[in-house]
């Protein structure tokens, strides 16, 4: 399998355009996916994967063979969600936190009722700085220290990003069960 | 509060991480296109190399072209002079010449016959004062130059063969060196310096049967200012010489083709082309006839179960043509004014670009067991020198490979010109012998976790040579006499394979468009 990818890695760094139809075909379904994570819409997500992927073509030369493919285009992925976030000028906003508390989630449940696609909208909902900094830290993996030094901000603004960016979430997702089970006992 | 909040993260990360989603037909689309583009890019930026060798050469040519204008509109202008006709020469004290006779030396060049005015055959050999008119163009002339004649124009006269004689006989029972004499030096030194007497049609026709040769009216003279008097100086001939040219036919040129040349300055006149050599730089566009080769009367190779054959189509799949160049020295031996033979030496370079494929373990020449490595050229067997042999049927990828082909052609062909003033369009046909001189095959081994780079000189089923046939047509354009420019598209058809005994058999065909400099001999 993995020879195979090489093989085809191989044929689109010579350019053959079917092999490259192949990749793509292979790797758009989940890299739209990351894309669709830091981006606000679907049309900004579909114009972010295009110019990712053009990278990945125009740089594959560059790829070692060495650690995982989809690692190594993921990567060029977020990088082009960063870059589209940092070129257009973004208004900090500051939404008003509630501040009691809610409720304790059942995370079983939440999953049965709220499809994917409705957890990924709730993503796309957040404010733009919030939305990098929780796709970077629970997606990516990135700490605290690493984001900050990537989006050229503090640490503090950070950890503060990402707290904010889970109460959104967290009640976002709380209102949409609720609709949900109203929904349910509804007729 | 913050156990809820790390749920949060896993309520989101699990089930996203594992989603897929589909995006829409358009960004394949726009991705197609916008690769297209980048390979005109990637194209323009490969051959910018080429762009700037054939911008050097072409600030090379007209280098060169403006240093051969230069030297030609000098020589032209010294050669203008001297077809222009007759110059008078520096007057000067001279043999033959007195002062007295100067004056009425219009008639200087007469001979005895009709419509000529009889001359004063008295001349001394001593120095001579310049006449009057003589020193208003005495500005070349020079006391030191003793043997400068001087002419002026002259009233018709008739050359007749017999007169000459008689009088020569009696100048030389006079044993003096006298007019008549002269006069048979000075009709010689007529014909050296060109200046040329009138003649009256009577005077011309009466003595048609005697061999006299009619000259025209003399053409317009330059200033005396601008000859050099080294130039026209005229030696006396001894008596003997005197003699035989007294009694050979009197020839005068014809002034009148000559001053039609000396009005068209211009004209590059097209005579007959003498022999030329050509140096000329083309890129070289191929494109293989691949058939299969058919073993009827050999054993095919033991192809290993699973392997897929290796055949035309799959070869030709596989690969690609780069461009390629050639270069090289025509040499033109005309045969006529229109036909010609050409011939000379071209290096031919040929590269192919192949894609990464699967390539299997075989037997190879010598009984081992190898990786046995197809393409268009041939084939040859590579090994690993890291991993274990393999036996047969065991595979191994071979990265994207280039196999790079040189050839050595002697061209011989027919040529016809069309000349066009300064164009001319030369057709060709002929044949074309290549030798093989260089061969290479680079790929990469992947096998298992080890790549290698394996570079192949001897490439099995590779002829040393192959024929082809050569036609073409050369769009010339003469800058001066030695030297012209053209382009040359020609095509180059194989009528022999470049293989034997590979897999298939290839036909090498190419199109090319030289750039050339055309020297003329």
């Amino acid at each position: 399998m993995q020879e195979q990818l090489n093989l085809l890695i191989h044929q689109c760094i010579n350019g053959e355009r079917n092999s490259q139809s192949a990749l793509y075909k292979l790797l758009a379904p989940k890299m739209f996916v990351v894309c669709l994570r830091y981006c606000r819409t679907r049309e900004e997500a579909e114009e972010t994967l295009q110019e990712a992927f053009m990278k990945v073509f125009n740089n594959l030369h560059q790829f070692k063979f060495a650690g995982s493919f989809e690692g190594w285009v993921r990567k060029i992925m977020v990088n082009c969600a960063l870059q589209k976030y940092r070129s257009k000028s973004q208004l900090h906003a500051v939404l008003p936190i509630d501040t009691l508390e809610t409720e304790h989630l059942v995370t079983e449940n939440i999953s049965s009722m709220l499809h994917t696609k409705e957890l990924i909208q709730l993503v796309q909902q957040l404010p733009p700085a919030y939305r990098i900094v929780f796709n970077l830290y629970v997606f990516e993996g990135m700490k605290h220290r690493e984001i900050a030094e990537e989006l050229g901000i503090s640490e503090g603004t950070s950890k503060s990003n990402l707290s904010d960016a889970r109460s959104i979430l967290q009640k976002a997702v709380i209102n949409s069960l609720q609709i949900a089970n109203q929904n349910v006992k509804e007729p | 509060m913050s156990e809820n909040l790390h749920k949060i993260d896993k309520l989101f990360r699990d089930p996203i991480e594992e989603y897929e989603e589909m995006p829409s037909a358009d960004v394949w689309d726009n991705l197609d296109k916008n690769l297209d583009k980048s390979n005109v890019i990637n194209i323009n930026r490969k051959y910018s190399r080429l762009k700037k060798i054939s911008a050097a050469m072409l600030i090379l040519l007209i280098g060169t072209l403006i240093f051969e204008l230069s030297t030609v509109n000098f020589l032209k202008d010294n050669t203008t002079v001297s077809k222009s006709g007759p110059e008078k020469t520096a007057t000067n004290s001279s043999n033959n010449l007195s002062p007295a006779n100067s004056n009425k030396s219009e008639t200087s060049n007469s001979l005895p016959g009709k419509d000529i005015k009889k001359t004063n055959g008295n001349y001394n050999s001593k120095k001579t004062e310049v006449n009057k008119k003589d020193t208003d163009n005495a500005d070349l002339s020079t006391a030191k130059q003793e043997q400068n004649y001087s002419f002026k124009k002259t009233k018709p006269v008739i050359a007749n063969k017999n007169d000459v004689a008689d009088q020569n006989t009696k100048q030389q029972k006079n044993g003096k060196s006298q007019i008549k004499k002269s006069t048979g030096h000075k009709i010689l030194i007529n014909t050296i310096n060109g200046e040329i007497s009138e003649l009256t049609p009577e005077a011309s026709n009466e003595n048609s049967s005697e061999g006299a040769v009619y000259a025209e009216q003399e053409p317009m003279l330059k200033p005396l200012e601008k000859i050099s008097p080294e130039k026209i100086t005229a030696y006396l001939p001894d008596k003997k010489a005197v003699q035989f040219l007294i009694n050979k036919p009197v020839i005068f040129l014809n002034t009148t083709s000559i001053n039609s040349i000396a009005k068209n300055k211009n004209v590059v006149q097209h005579k007959f082309p003498g022999f030329s050599v050509t140096l000329f730089l083309a890129p070289q566009f191929s494109f293989n006839r691949i058939e299969n080769e058919n073993h009827h009367d050999r054993p095919q190779p033991t192809q290993p179960p699973g392997e897929p054959r290796i055949d035309r189509d799959a070869i030709k799949k596989n690969e690609q043509h780069q461009t390629s160049s050639s270069f090289g020295v025509l040499l033109d031996l005309p045969l006529s004014q229109r036909w010609g033979l050409q011939s000379g030496v071209i290096l031919l370079n040929k590269n192919t670009s192949i894609n990464p494929k699967t390539i299997y373990a075989n037997l190879d020449n010598d009984g081992n067991v190898r990786y046995r490595f197809d393409c268009s050229s041939g084939y040859t067997y590579i090994s690993s020198k890291t991993v274990a042999a393999p036996v047969v049927g065991d595979s191994a990828n071979a990265a994207e490979s280039s196999n790079k082909l040189q050839y050595l052609g002697i061209p011989l062909a027919v040529t016809y010109r069309f000349p066009l003033g300064r164009f001319s369009i030369v057709p060709t046909v002929g044949a074309s012998a290549n030798f093989l001189i260089k061969q290479k095959l680079e790929t990469e081994l992947l096998v298992g976790a080890s790549k290698e780079t394996q570079t192949i000189t001897d490439i099995q089923g590779l002829k040393s040579s192959y024929f082809t046939a050569v036609t073409g047509i050369s769009f010339e354009y003469a800058l001066s006499k030695r030297i012209g420019f053209a382009l040359m598209p020609s095509g180059n058809f194989a009528l022999s394979s470049i293989t034997r005994d590979a897999a298939v058999k290839s036909y090498i065909n190419s199109f090319s468009l030289a750039g050339a400099v055309k020297i003329k001999f």
